[in-house]
C-alpha cells in the first residue's frame, strides 16, 4: 500500500464529501444538486472502491497483478527518495513564493525561489545560478511589466 | 455552393491590399508565441491585441486576428510535445504522444508532423467552412442543451477512459473535475465550495489550475533527470527531420482527415469546441488503431489526431459566428467583437449581407495556413532548442513563468495560488496514474455540463423518455455509455483469447 497513494485517495474524499455537504446546506433545490449530488456520488463510491483496493492489496487479498496499473508510468520507479524529497521542497519554495510574492514583491521573491531552486537541484556552479537568476529575474519582471495591464508590487526593479 | 463572384473579388481584395499580408505574418508570430507560453493563451493574445485593429482598416484587423488564432493553434503543440505542458486547453491531446516522443528524442519528427497537422487542419477546415458555412449553420442551431450535454459527457469519458490504466482512477478524475468545475456561484445563482474565499465565486481559475495539473506533473516527476532528452546526438534542431516529421503526416491520412472532419464538427457546436475536439479526435484515432496500445507511448497518429483536430476546429468555430452570430470559444467572441469595432454587425444575416467578407476571411485563411509552413519552421530554430537546455535550470525557469502565466489570467495572487495548490494535486495524481487529462476536461466543462443539464431538466419536465424524442442526443448518450463500458469489452475479449489459447 502506497501512503502518498492513500493520503490523496483520503483528501478527494474529505473534500468531496464537504462540497456535497455544503452544496445541500445552500439549498436542496433540484437546480443546485442536479450535477452535484451525483457527480458526487460516483467520486465519492469509485474513491471507496479504489481505497479497499489498496486496502486488499497491501494484505494479499488480492494479487498484485490487480494493480499493474500504477507500475507502469509512475515516476516512484524512475526517481529515487532524494529526488522526491527534493521534489517536495520545490513545491513548498513555490508555496512560499506564491504567497509571499505580494508582500515582499514580485522581483524579490522571484529571484530567491530561482536562486534557492537551482541551488537544491544541482549545488555546483553558485555564481553562474546567481547571475542566471538575476538577469531571468530582470528579464521576466520586464516582460510581464510590457505585457500586462495589472499592478505589480516589487521592491528593487 | 460556390459563389463565383464573391469569390474573385476576395482574391482581388487580398491581392491589392499589402497592409493585410504585414498583418498576417505580424499575427501568426503573435499566436505562435502566445500559443507556445503556457498561460497566455491564444484568446489572452487576441484581447491583448483588440485594441489595436482599432487603428486598421476592417479587413487587415479581421486577418490579423485570424492569424494570431491560426498561429496559437499550432504554438500551443510546442510546448505539448517539448515539455508535456500543453499552451491552450485544445492542445491537451497533443501530450500524449507529442511528450513521449520527445523523451524518445524525436521532438523533431514531433514538431514537424503538428506543423503538417495544423495546416492540413486549417486547410480543410476552411475549405468545409466555404462549402458548408450555410447548412451546416442552419443544422448546428437546431442542438439543443441535451445534446450539447452529451457531446460533452462524452468527450470526457472517452479521455478519462483512455488516459488511465484504471477504470476507477479514470472516473474519479473525470468525476472529480466535474465537481471542481462547479465550484462557484452556479448559473441559478447557488454559491457553492467557496469556503467564504471571494476569487471562488466566479468558479476554480481553470487555466491556472490546468497549468498546475499539468506542469506540475510533469516538472515534478523530471526532478532528477539530466535532460528532457537522455541521449545527446538526439537533442540538436534538425531541420531535415522536422520536414521527415512534416512529410510523414501523408502516410497517415486517415488520422488527419478524420481528425480534420471532427474538429470542424466539434469546433461548430458553441460552448464545446476545440477544447473538446482534439480529445475526441484522439480517442477516435487510438480506437480506430490496429495497435492501440502504442497510442500514449509516442505514437506519431496521436500527435495527428490531436493536432488535425484543434487546428480545423478554427473553421468549424468560424460556422457558427458567421453563420449565427454565435461565438464557440473564446477566440471567435473576439472577432465578433472586432466585427462591432469595425461597426459591421454580426448575426444570422450576417453571411447574406456580407458574402465578400465571409470569402475574404476563408481565403485570406488558406494563405495564412500557407504562410504558418514558414513562420513555424522559423519560429521552431529558437523553439526546438529548448530540449538542450539542463532541466536542472529548465524546471525553476518554467515553473516561474507558470506563475506569471497564472498571474497574467487572473491579474492577482488568486492565479499563483490556485497554480499551486493544482501542483500538488497534479503531482500526486501523476504519481499514481491518474488520467489528469479528464480532470482537467471536468474542470473546464463543469459549469457549462450543469447548465446544459438543467436546460435539458427544464424542457423535459424530468422526465427521461425526453432522450427518445432527441436521436442525436441518444446517438451521443450510447457512445457514452459504450466508452464507458469499453475497457471490460476488451479485457473481457482479451480473457477470452487467452483461454481459448491456453485451451489449445
Amino acid at each position: 500500500m502506497k501512503l502518498g497513494h492513500v493520503a490523496l485517495l483520503l483528501v478527494i474524499l474529505t473534500w468531496t464529501g464537504w462540497y456535497l455537504s455544503d452544496a445541500v446546506q445552500v439549498s436542496t433545490n433540484v437546480r443546485n444538486l442536479i450535477l452535484i449530488v451525483p457527480t458526487a456520488t460516483i467520486v465519492l463510491l469509485a474513491v471507496l472502491f479504489e481505497l479497499l483496493r489498496q486496502i486488499s492489496y497491501a494484505l494479499g487479498w488480492i494479487k498484485s497483478g490487480i494493480d499493474r496499473s500504477s507500475r507502469t508510468e509512475c515516476a516512484e520507479r524512475k526517481q529515487d527518495q532524494i529526488d522526491i524529497l527534493r521534489g517536495i521542497v520545490l513545491l513548498g519554495m513555490l508555496g512560499i513564493l506564491v504567497f509571499s510574492m505580494s508582500t515582499v514583491g514580485f522581483d524579490v521573491g522571484v529571484f530567491a525561489f530561482l536562486l534557492v531552486s537551482l541551488i537544491i537541484l544541482d549545488r555546483r556552479n553558485i555564481l553562474g545560478k546567481l547571475i542566471f537568476a538575476a538577469g531571468f529575474t530582470f528579464v521576466v519582471i520586464g516582460g510581464a511589466r510590457s505585457l500586462l495591464p495589472f499592478p505589480m508590487h516589487t521592491i528593487i526593479l | 455552393m460556390l459563389d463565383v463572384n464573391a469569390l474573385s473579388s476576395a482574391l482581388i481584395s487580398l491581392a491589392s491590399d499589402p497592409q493585410i499580408w504585414v498583418m498576417m505574418v505580424a499575427g501568426l508570430f503573435i499566436g505562435l508565441i502566445a500559443g507556445s507560453i503556457a498561460g497566455v493563451s491564444t484568446t489572452m493574445a487576441m484581447a491583448i491585441c483588440l485594441p489595436l485593429t482599432l487603428y486598421m482598416e476592417f479587413m487587415p484587423a479581421i486577418m490579423f486576428l485570424t492569424a494570431i488564432f491560426t498561429g496559437g493553434g499550432f504554438g500551443g503543440a510546442v510546448t505539448s510535445i517539448l515539455m508535456g505542458i500543453p499552451g491552450t486547453t485544445s492542445a491537451v491531446a497533443t501530450t500524449f504522444d507529442g511528450y513521449p516522443m520527445t523523451r524518445k528524442g524525436q521532438h523533431n519528427e514531433a514538431l514537424g508532423l503538428a506543423l503538417a497537422a495544423s495546416v492540413i487542419g486549417v486547410l480543410i477546415g476552411y475549405a468545409v467552412l466555404l462549402l458548408i458555412v450555410a447548412p451546416l449553420g442552419r443544422w448546428v442551431i437546431r442542438l439543443g442543451p441535451a445534446e450539447m450535454l452529451m457531446v460533452a459527457l462524452w468527450g470526457m469519458t472517452m479521455i478519462a477512459m483512455l488516459g488511465g490504466k484504471s477504470l476507477s482512477r479514470g472516473i474519479i478524475a473525470g468525476a472529480l473535475g466535474l465537481l471542481l468545475g462547479t465550484v462557484g456561484m452556479s448559473t441559478s445563482g447557488y454559491i457553492r465550495g467557496t469556503n467564504d474565499i471571494p476569487f471562488l465565486l466566479d468558479g476554480i481559475p481553470a487555466i491556472p489550475a490546468m497549468m498546475g495539473l499539468f506542469a506540475a506533473s510533469q516538472l515534478f516527476t523530471l526532478i532528477g533527470a539530466g535532460f528532457l532528452i537522455e541521449d545527446k546526438t538526439a537533442r540538436r534542431a534538425d531541420y531535415r527531420k522536422v520536414l521527415s516529421g512534416f512529410r510523414s503526416v501523408f502516410r497517415h491520412p486517415w488520422e488527419q482527415i478524420r481528425g480534420t472532419l471532427i474538429g470542424v464538427f466539434v469546433g461548430a457546436i458553441p460552448g464545446v469546441g476545440s477544447s473538446v475536439g482534439n480529445l475526441i479526435s484522439y480517442a477516435q484515432a487510438k480506437r480506430a488503431a490496429k495497435n492501440p496500445e502504442t497510442f500514449g507511448t509516442g505514437d506519431p497518429r496521436g500527435v495527428i489526431a490531436a493536432e488535425s483536430a484543434n487546428s480545423s476546429s478554427e473553421g468549424g468555430s468560424m460556422v457558427t459566428m458567421l453563420a449565427l452570430g454565435l461565438p464557440g470559444g473564446g477566440g471567435t467572441a473576439i472577432l465578433l467583437a472586432a466585427f462591432a469595432i469595425h461597426n459591421v454587425p454580426g448575426g444570422p444575416g450576417f453571411i447574406n449581407r456580407n458574402i465578400d467578407v465571409v470569402y475574404t476571411i476563408v481565403v485570406g485563411n488558406f494563405i495564412q495556413a500557407i504562410l504558418l509552413i514558414f513562420a513555424g519552421l522559423a519560429f521552431l530554430t529558437v523553439a526546438g532548442n529548448m530540449v538542450r537546455v539542463p532541466l536542472t535550470w529548465l524546471i525553476p525557469s518554467v515553473l516561474v513563468l507558470a506563475v506569471f502565466g497564472a498571474f497574467a489570467v487572473t491579474g492577482d495572487a488568486s492565479g499563483p495560488m490556485t497554480l499551486f495548490v493544482f501542483a500538488a494535486i497534479g503531482w500526486l495524481m501523476k504519481r499514481y496514474d491518474y488520467p489528469i487529462a479528464a480532470c482537467v476536461v471536468g474542470l473546464l466543462i463543469g459549469r457549462m455540463v450543469e447548465s446544459e443539464l438543467i436546460r435539458t431538466y427544464q424542457i423535459s419536465g424530468g422526465e427521461l423518455s425526453f432522450l427518445l424524442t432527441r436521436p442525436v442526443a441518444m446517438a451521443f448518450a450510447i457512445l457514452l455509455v459504450l466508452s464507458l463500458l469499453q475497457p471490460l469489452f476488451v479485457s473481457g475479449f482479451r480473457r477470452f483469447l487467452q483461454a481459448r489459447s491456453a485451451a489449445r
